[in-house]
Parts: C-alpha cells; sequence; structure tokens
C-alpha cells in the first residue's frame, strides 16, 4: 500500500489548503518544534480515526472534546486558529483531510474527514461558546468491479480497519514519545504483544488452537459411539468412565498449571523489576552520599549568600548610605571645634573689661599711663594698642550683654552643641570602615557565587547520571533511598510466594503426569479388551489418531517457528542496528532476543543506544511482517528520533529508506544546509523532501497573535 | 529653641509616589531596598550634599511622617547625626542650629537635590538591576574627595 497525497483544510495549524504528495520509499518532513509536523502526523490519524494526539493524554476522538475537566480541550480548538478568526457572525468554517491511496492489487482509494463549525452571532471568537462544531462526517471512495463505490460512516470506518487492521496501528503510524510503551526491555510481555500483533506467527496458534478443540470434540463422539457399541459390558463401560474422568482432571489440571505458569510468570517479572532497584539502589549509594552531599554544599552556600545579602541590606540603609561625606563631616567637626575653643575662651576675655573704659579713655586724654608713666600721643603704637583694646572691649562687652539677656536660650544653644560634638568623631570611625565592610562582602559573595555555579554544574551532571540509572534500572536513587527496606520486604514476599507457586507447579506436574499416566494404562486396557471383542474401534477413532498426530506436529512446528521468528527478528534487527550505529565507534553491544521474548538489557549502553535497538526490532518485525503475509504497509512516523543527535538521525534514515516500500518521516533533527542532508537527498529511496516553517500573517518583527502564524509547507525534493 | 529632632521633614508628592514607595517599604520589613520611607530620604539626602544638589520643594507636598527622632528610635542614629553634621558644614556655622526650621528646611531642599538626582538616574538607568543593586551601584561609584580638596 502506498500513500499518493494528503490535503489539509483548517486543520490545527494549516490554514486553507495544502496538498502534499508522497511516493514510494522515503517522504521526509522536516520543521523545528512547532512548525506542524505532529499536526500533520496528527491528520494523517485523524482522516482514519478521527483521533489526534495529545502530549501526556495520547490519542483522543476529537467528536468527545473536552475529555475531561482536567484537560479541557474545546471542541473547536483543533481548528485552525486563522480560519476561526476570519469566519464571520452566523459563517461556516469548513475542516477536512483526504488521503488518497493505493492498496498492494493497485485498487485506489479516497479517505475524506470533514466537520463543520459555525460561528454563533455576535459571540467572542476566542470564547468557548462561540463556536457550534459538527460531529466528524467520513467519507471513502474506491474501486470496485462494478465502478467506484462510496461508503459512508460505520461502512467507511470497516473499510479503514481492513486497510489498517487495529493491532497493527501503533507500530505502523508511531509516535516516537510511545517508544517505551511499544517495546521496553524489562517487560518481555511488550516484545510477546509486538510479536503477535505484527507477525504471522499468531496464524499458528490460531491452526494449533482449532486442532485441539476439534480433537477434544472427536474424543468425546468416540467416547459415546463406544459407550453405545458396549452397553452390556460392564468392564468396557467402567474403563470408558475411568478415561472420562481422567481426561477432564487432565484438562482442569492443565488449567490449573497454566494459571500456576502465569503467575509464576508474574512474580518473576515483579522480582526482576525489583531486584533491578534494589541492585540500583545498592550500586549507587555512592552516588546518592555524593549527591545528598552536594545539595547540601548548595544549601550551605545559599544560606551563606541569604546571610550576606541580607548584611548588605542592613548596612545600605544605616551605614553604607552614608558613604563619601566624610570632608562634610570633617568640616563640621572643625566648626565645632572652633565655636568650643570660642566657648572656652570666654572667661580669658574678661581682662578686657580691667582697666575700664574711663580709665582707658582719661589715658587717651592725658596722653600719658597713669601706671608706667609711658607716652600715648597722636600717632604712637601706644595709642593705636589702647583704641584696639576699646574696641575689643566694646565686643566682649556687648556678647556679654548678649549672653546675659539670652541666658536661658545660650545655654540651651551650648548644652545641645555639647550633645552634638562628638557626632564626627563617632561617624568619622564608621565611615572608615564602608570600603572595608563592602569590598569584603562583594569578594565573599563572587566567592560564593563561584562555588554555586560549581556545586550547580557538578548537580547537574550527577541528574544525568541518575536519568540514566532511572532509565536502566528504573529506579531513582536518590529519591527512592528511603524506599529501599519496602523493596527488600516486597522481594522477600514475593520469593517466598514464588516458591509457594513453584510447589504448587510441581505438585500440578506430578499430579498431571499422574494422570496421564493413568490414562495411557486405562487406553491400553480398553484397547486389549478392544482386540479381543473388537468393539471399542469406531470411525471417530482414527479422525482421533489423526487430529493426535496434527495437534502434535502442529504444536511442534508452533514452537520451531516461534523461535525461527525471534532468530529472525534478532538478526534482522541486528542488520538495522548496525546500520543506525555505524558512525558511532564507542561500544555499541548488540540486540538479543531470548527464546522467551526476552530482550537483553545492556547496562553499558546509553538511551540513545536503547532507543536505537528498540526502533531496530519495531523496523525488523515490520519488515519481516511485509515480507510474510504480503502487505505492505507505509510507515508513517512522528519524532521517532527525538533522543538521537543529527549524525544518528542521518544514519537512522540512511537505513529505513530501504526497509518500508514507503516511510513518511517527521523529524527536526535535519539541518538542512548540512552536507550530511545534501548527502542524504541525493539518494534515489528518498523520494520527496517537504520543509515545514510558519507563514506570519503580521507585519515582520512582530510578535505574531495566535491566529497570525500557521503553517507553510515547501517542497524541497519533489 | 525649637526641637530640631521634632520637626518633620517635608518633600514633594511625586517624590513619595515616583521614588520612595519604590524603594521602601511603608511600615518596615525586608522585602525592599529601604524598610522605611525616611531611610530613602536620608539616602537622598546623602546625595543632595555629596553632589551639591539643593533644590527648593515644589508643592503638591506629601504629609509629613518622620523627624530626626523618627530616625534616632529604629536604629538610624548615625544617619541622623549625619545629616545635622552635614548642615553645619554646609551652613559653614552653627548659627544655623539656632533656628532648626532653618537647619530643617536646609537638608529636604539637599534631599530634593537628590531625589532628582535619583529621578535621573532611574530615567537613564540603561541595565535593569534589582533595587539593591541601583542603589548600591549608586553609592559605590560615588568619586570620593580627598579631604584636603574639599572647600
Amino acid at each position: 500500500m502506498i500513500i499518493k497525497d494528503i490535503t489539509i483544510q483548517n486543520f490545527q495549524s494549516y490554514y486553507d489548503s495544502q496538498t502534499l504528495e508522497f511516493s514510494t520509499g522515503l517522504n521526509l518532513i522536516v520543521g523545528n518544534g512547532g512548525k506542524g509536523k505532529s499536526k500533520l502526523f496528527n491528520a494523517f490519524y485523524w482522516v482514519l480515526f478521527g483521533k489526534i494526539y495529545i502530549t501526556d493524554i495520547g490519542w483522543c476522538t476529537t467528536d468527545g472534546l473536552p475529555h475531561s475537566a482536567k484537560f479541557s480541550m474545546q471542541r473547536h480548538e483543533f481548528i485552525n486558529k486563522r480560519a476561526l478568526f476570519e469566519a464571520q457572525d452566523g459563517g461556516d468554517v469548513k475542516v477536512s483531510v483526504c488521503i488518497d491511496l493505493e492498496d498492494d492489487k493497485g485498487n485506489s482509494y479516497t479517505i475524506e474527514r470533514k466537520v463543520f463549525v459555525q460561528r454563533l452571532n455576535g459571540s467572542d471568537w476566542q470564547t468557548d461558546n462561540a463556536w457550534n462544531v459538527t460531529n466528524c462526517n467520513l467519507k471513502v471512495s474506491h474501486d470496485s468491479y462494478t465502478g467506484t463505490k462510496v461508503k459512508t460512516d460505520f461502512r467507511a470506518t470497516d473499510t479503514i480497519n481492513e486497510l489498517f487492521p487495529e493491532g497493527i496501528r501503533n507500530y505502523i503510524w508511531f509516535q516516537g514519545e510511545s517508544l517505551d510503551s511499544l517495546i521496553n526491555f524489562r517487560n518481555k510481555e511488550t516484545l510477546k504483544a509486538a510479536v503477535k500483533h505484527i507477525s504471522y506467527f499468531p496464524y499458528y496458534e490460531k491452526l494449533s488452537e482449532i486442532i485441539t478443540k476439534s480433537k477434544v470434540k472427536i474424543e468425546k463422539l468416540e467416547s459415546t459411539k463406544i459407550r453405545d457399541n458396549n452397553k452390556n459390558d460392564k468392564n468396557i463401560k467402567n474403563l470408558l468412565s475411568t478415561i472420562d474422568k481422567l481426561r477432564y482432571d487432565i484438562k482442569s489440571e492443565e488449567n490449573i498449571k497454566s494459571q500456576l505458569e502465569t503467575n509464576i510468570s508474574k512474580i518473576q517479572i515483579a522480582l526482576t523489576e525489583d531486584e533491578g532497584k534494589i541492585s540500583g539502589l545498592a550500586n549507587f549509594t555512592s552516588l546518592v552520599d555524593e549527591y545528598n552531599k552536594c545539595e547540601q554544599k548548595i544549601k550551605e552556600v545559599m544560606f551563606e549568600l541569604e546571610k550576606l545579602d541580607n548584611f548588605q541590606r542592613r548596612q545600605v540603609p544605616n551605614l553604607w548610605v552614608l558613604r563619601g561625606i566624610k570632608p562634610m563631616i570633617e568640616k563640621c567637626k572643625e566648626i565645632i571645634k572652633t565655636h568650643t575653643e570660642e566657648q572656652n575662651n570666654v572667661p580669658e576675655k574678661k581682662y578686657l573689661d580691667e582697666p575700664s573704659r574711663a580709665k582707658l579713655e582719661e589715658i587717651l586724654t592725658n596722653k600719658k599711663c597713669f601706671v608706667c608713666g609711658a607716652d600715648i600721643s597722636e600717632g604712637s603704637d601706644a595709642r593705636t594698642w589702647i583704641l584696639n583694646r576699646i574696641k575689643d572691649q566694646e565686643n566682649f562687652l556687648r556678647e556679654m550683654e548678649d549672653y546675659t539677656n539670652n541666658m536661658e536660650f545660650s545655654k540651651r544653644f551650648e548644652r545641645f552643641i555639647g550633645s552634638i560634638q562628638d557626632y564626627p568623631n563617632t561617624l568619622t570611625i564608621s565611615l572608615d570602615s564602608i570600603d572595608k565592610q563592602y569590598s569584603d562582602s562583594e569578594n565573599k559573595i563572587e566567592k560564593l557565587q563561584a562555588q554555586k555555579r560549581q556545586h550547580i554544574e557538578k548537580r547537574k551532571k550527577l541528574d544525568e547520571q541518575i536519568e540514566e540509572i532511572k532509565k536502566k534500572y528504573g529506579v531513582n536513587p536518590v529519591q527512592q533511598a528511603q524506599q529501599g527496606q519496602n523493596v527488600a520486604t516486597t522481594i522477600k514476599a514475593s520469593r517466598s510466594l514464588l516458591v509457594k507457586e513453584q510447589r504448587k507447579l510441581s505438585s500440578s506436574q506430578e499430579v498431571l503426569a499422574q494422570y496421564k499416566a493413568d490414562l495411557r494404562v486405562t487406553e491400553k486396557e480398553l484397547a486389549k479388551i478392544g482386540t479381543k471383542t473388537g468393539t471399542i474401534t469406531v470411525s471417530e477413532t482414527e479422525w482421533k489418531n489423526i487430529s493426535v498426530f496434527l495437534e502434535d506436529i502442529c504444536k511442534r512446528v508452533q514452537e520451531n517457528a516461534r523461535k525461527d521468528l525471534l532468530h529472525k527478528i534478532e538478526e534482522r534487527a541486528n542488520t538495522f542496528y548496525r546500520k543506525f550505529t555505524e558512525h558511532d565507534n564507542g561500544y555499541k553491544g548488540e540486540v538479543k532476543i531470548g527464546d522467551d521474548y526476552s530482550i537483553e538489557f545492556d547496562n553499558g549502553l546509553n538511551t540513545s543506544h536503547e532507543d536505537r535497538k528498540k526502533m531496530s526490532i519495531i523496523n525488523a518485525m515490520l519488515s519481516l511482517n511485509q515480507e510474510a503475509i504480503g502487505t505492505f504497509y507505509p510507515f508513517i512516523s512522528d519524532a521517532p528520533t527525538s533522543s538521537f543527535d543529527f549524525e544518528t538521525t542521518h544514519k537512522y534514515l540512511m537505513g529505513i529508506k530501504d526497509i518500508f516500500g514507503q516511510s513518511i518521516i517527521m523529524t527536526k533533527d535535519i539541518d538542512v544546509k548540512s552536507e550530511s542532508y545534501k548527502y542524504l537527498a541525493r539518494q534515489n529511496n528518498v523520494s520527496r523532501i517537504y520543509l515545514l516553517d510558519s507563514e506570519l500573517y503580521c507585519d515582520l518583527g512582530k510578535d505574531p497573535e495566535l491566529h497570525e502564524v500557521s503553517t507553510k509547507v515547501t517542497p524541497l525534493k519533489f | 529653641m525649637e526641637d530640631i529632632f521634632e520637626i518633620k521633614f517635608t518633600f514633594e508628592q511625586k517624590i513619595k509616589d515616583n521614588i520612595i514607595v519604590k524603594f521602601s517599604n511603608k511600615q518596615g520589613g525586608g522585602f525592599n531596598v529601604f524598610a522605611y520611607h525616611w531611610q530613602c530620604f536620608a539616602w537622598a539626602a546623602v546625595i543632595g550634599f555629596f553632589y551639591e544638589q539643593r533644590r527648593p520643594i515644589q508643592s503638591p507636598k506629601a504629609d509629613p511622617v518622620f523627624s530626626l527622632n523618627t530616625m534616632r528610635n529604629n536604629n538610624g542614629d548615625k544617619v541622623a547625626q549625619a545629616l545635622i553634621c552635614m548642615c553645619i558644614a554646609k551652613a559653614g556655622n552653627l548659627d544655623i542650629l539656632k533656628e532648626p526650621d532653618k537647619a530643617i528646611t536646609l537638608i529636604n531642599e539637599y534631599a530634593n537635590g537628590g531625589f532628582y538626582y535619583i529621578q535621573n538616574m532611574i530615567n537613564n538607568e540603561e541595565n535593569s538591576f534589582n533595587d539593591l543593586e541601583k542603589v548600591k551601584q549608586e553609592i559605590f561609584k560615588r568619586k570620593i574627595i580627598e579631604e584636603n580638596d574639599y572647600e
């Protein structure tokens, strides 16, 4: 089967109508995050199954939206925002996806799913109640001997189910996010389910089942007829009853045995998981210690940083704001000092009052000192001295008068000055310490920040290691370190239960062996009598013998086929795995699959290797399946390579292009300017390449509104 | 003589709205650079005195709420002392303290000059730091004048 094209109209990020054509080989859709790859994948899935993929939720039908109060995506929210924005009041928007495909017999199919959404009058286009959305309308048209047939609704759904059987969908319509749930190294049931869904092996199981059921019925018929033929032979009747009872007992015991085997298998899976956890926890005690120490150090550094921050926050308003005012404080100090000195000098000035002004004026008048008799005539130095003395005396007396007049005020003022005179000295000491306080605390902050960065870097590396451990052992050693005791208790209980169940199984096997031996003895006894009397052979006897023979052969063939299939899967998976890891120089290991569906888990590998192994196994099964049943499905996958780097993605695509008749891969891990892309694009089996980008309906440089951005498809190879 | 410690400081309403509220908590607390409005006022006053930014206060004025005593009673003793000392230094003598109203007005006017300086700093701020960083940056980029140069 190949998909020839898809036309998407107003669906999610696809505005108006856009068509992508596909061919056989690899069809590649490249685009960065948010450019429309997953929406394209959704369009494929929606047109066929009416569902879209929502992260953390899974596949949801659009008719059933909103699915829950927790996840309240409204019914109109999968419709293109620009189309909704442009709708007039009362106007309709048509949303449709249409694909054309051709089956392996050359029959063409056109599948279209559409909905109409009507804008209710007078409502805001962005509100939940602005839209009336119809249910999906599905139509399938296909070629037939009588011309083109058109089917709708459930008949159309039936046709799609015939084209894409349900069991196989998850593997051929492949969402990268769901890889772990499809193949899980710790749970062999996942591989068993995958083999069941996507291989020819189930046909053997069905055949074996039919033969076994027929055998039981034939045995019953045979027994009834023999009983009828020997109504009067008590001995034969008894033997037949014993045989019937033994057969019934064997069947019942086989059911018990099968139930016990299932229980044992479940306990063993749980034990393996728990032992993995315990061994993970035990192996990583030093890692846990290191992580806890690292966390503790980060806490300590944060505490110190907080202390320093608080210190600075206290110091800024209380002292540091005063930085730089020291010269003003010094000046203030000088002013106060001068004032104080003047005050202290007041008593000394009292001498100015002696001799009195009258005496001084008398000397000037007499031009002669009355004490020493010196000459005080005009122009003499002594006369000038007397004149200055009179002036100083006047000032002093005036001050004294002022002081005396404002005695109260002056005293208070001087007391005030007295109270502030130590301010400058106290402040100077504090001011001198500011720069040191600041530089010391800043240096400490810088050192602590460097330490913090180092510890965070270390924790990041430890987180990466823990993430790896989580993937390998299914346990987070740091978070679950405390749960070790609980797991140990569970393991103890599981082991004890396992011993009990194994004891029951072995006893059941003994009982079964005894029943079978008894049955053989009774049958031989009946045969002996039959040989003598010739009454225990009826027409069904031969049929019974044939069915016993067939059952035996079928079981052996089935078992051989099962092992052979697992070996083939392993072999082919390794071929792919080698291709996908070609450029990798480190240890790569190989895919190893046990006869019991177990996949060997390799501790030495990282997540990317694990994912490549899983992809190899899925691809191996799909390709074997296609070869075996002669039906070729297109492999459509969104982000199958999300854990790969560019180089690994390149190798993956180089490998996958030859595996499937048609593959449609959506990925962001390709640089279209790189040499490896150019090399890939030149390959024959790489038939089409599209680039997805954003089409903006707003001015350049402006951040677009929700309705101003949609997906733009550019063909790079067609 | 009026008690200088009791006279309340005055500042413009727009200064309160644009700067004081931005940098300070109203009732004290540890979430902003300044726990109290008066601490932001003191910062502005120091800036005004330091950069010689004196500016008369325009109306409308904010309701006066704090005084030097408010500072002294809330661990701001040194700040109160510094404001008085700077006031004396700028006045050139102690006589200004004989009229405490005038002394407080002088401090108010220098604080007002400081606030305008801060507003300018905010307007020209290209890097977006948290407020503590802005205040620290202002404080520690002050060019310290040698004592001999100061007159």
